[in-house]
């Protein structure tokens, strides 16, 4: 495999910016969860 | 110009994207999925209770005047509860209820925009001058939940809270509407 700096014509996969960006949404949607799950249904519904 | 271009599916960085952009929305409908089934398996729904009152004539008669504020027991076993909200003030200052019952609060505003919000329940609503917010909820155990303004309603604004303390379910019926009303934990 060659180096994409040294070979700009030859694209490859942002690993290190998929690990980050899959991390951030990873804590973002499991806090969601959490949230909801934990907080907000166990205050029970209103109407 | 069209035929010069690449394949989308031969770019790494586009398959990615792609790949990303599946993800992404997988996640939003699973988010979806969740929030549309406990919404139908728990009656979650947002107060829409659409009711005017004339807040000239809140002191003078109908069901805010003085006498009929604070928490009511209904026939049904639940309780109603009757607040104003005013600059800077609610009235009454307490009130109490009982845990584990449904609750029902009906607020209205003799001035401006108030607002209100119960800690350890999901209530929170807006209390406008000339119509009648109801909101329903249930208290899980006994405490003294505070009850702050939360909609910027003039200088004294930050003082502006009430309390709502919440007695075992077998202790309510046995307080005067005079005792319903006292700050003190009973």
């Amino acid at each position: 495999m060659s180096d994409p700096l040294s070979d700009p014509s030859e694209p490859t996969t942002p690993r290190g910016a998929l690990v980050v960006a899959g991390l951030a949404v990873a804590v973002l949607f499991f806090g969601w969860l959490a949230f909801y799950f934990l907080l907000f249904l166990p205050r029970g519904p209103i109407g | 110009m069209a035929e010069s271009l690449p394949h989308p599916s031969d770019d790494p960085n586009e398959r990615t994207e792609n790949r990303w952009l599946m993800t992404m929305l997988g996640l939003l409908a699973v988010m979806m999925a969740v929030v549309v089934a406990t919404s139908l398996t728990h009656a979650l729904h947002p107060p829409s209770n659409v009711e005017v009152i004339d807040p000239l004539s809140l002191h003078l008669a109908g069901e805010f005047v003085e006498s009929n504020l604070g928490a009511a027991l209904e026939p049904d076993g639940s309780v109603t509860v009757r607040m104003l909200a005013q600059q800077y003030s609610f009235v009454p200052h307490c009130v109490t209820v009982p845990a584990d019952t449904p609750v029902k609060f009906r607020l209205t505003s003799a001035d401006v925009v108030h607002g209100f919000l119960l800690i350890d329940t999901n209530v929170n609503s807006m209390v406008v001058p000339g119509f009648i917010s109801e909101v329903r909820t249930r208290f899980a155990r006994p405490g003294d939940n505070a009850m702050p303004c939360h909609e910027f309603c003039g200088l004294g604004h930050a003082g502006m809270w009430a309390h709502v303390i919440v007695v075992p379910k077998d202790q309510f019926p046995s307080l005067s509407p005079r005792q319903r009303l006292r700050c003190a934990a009973h």
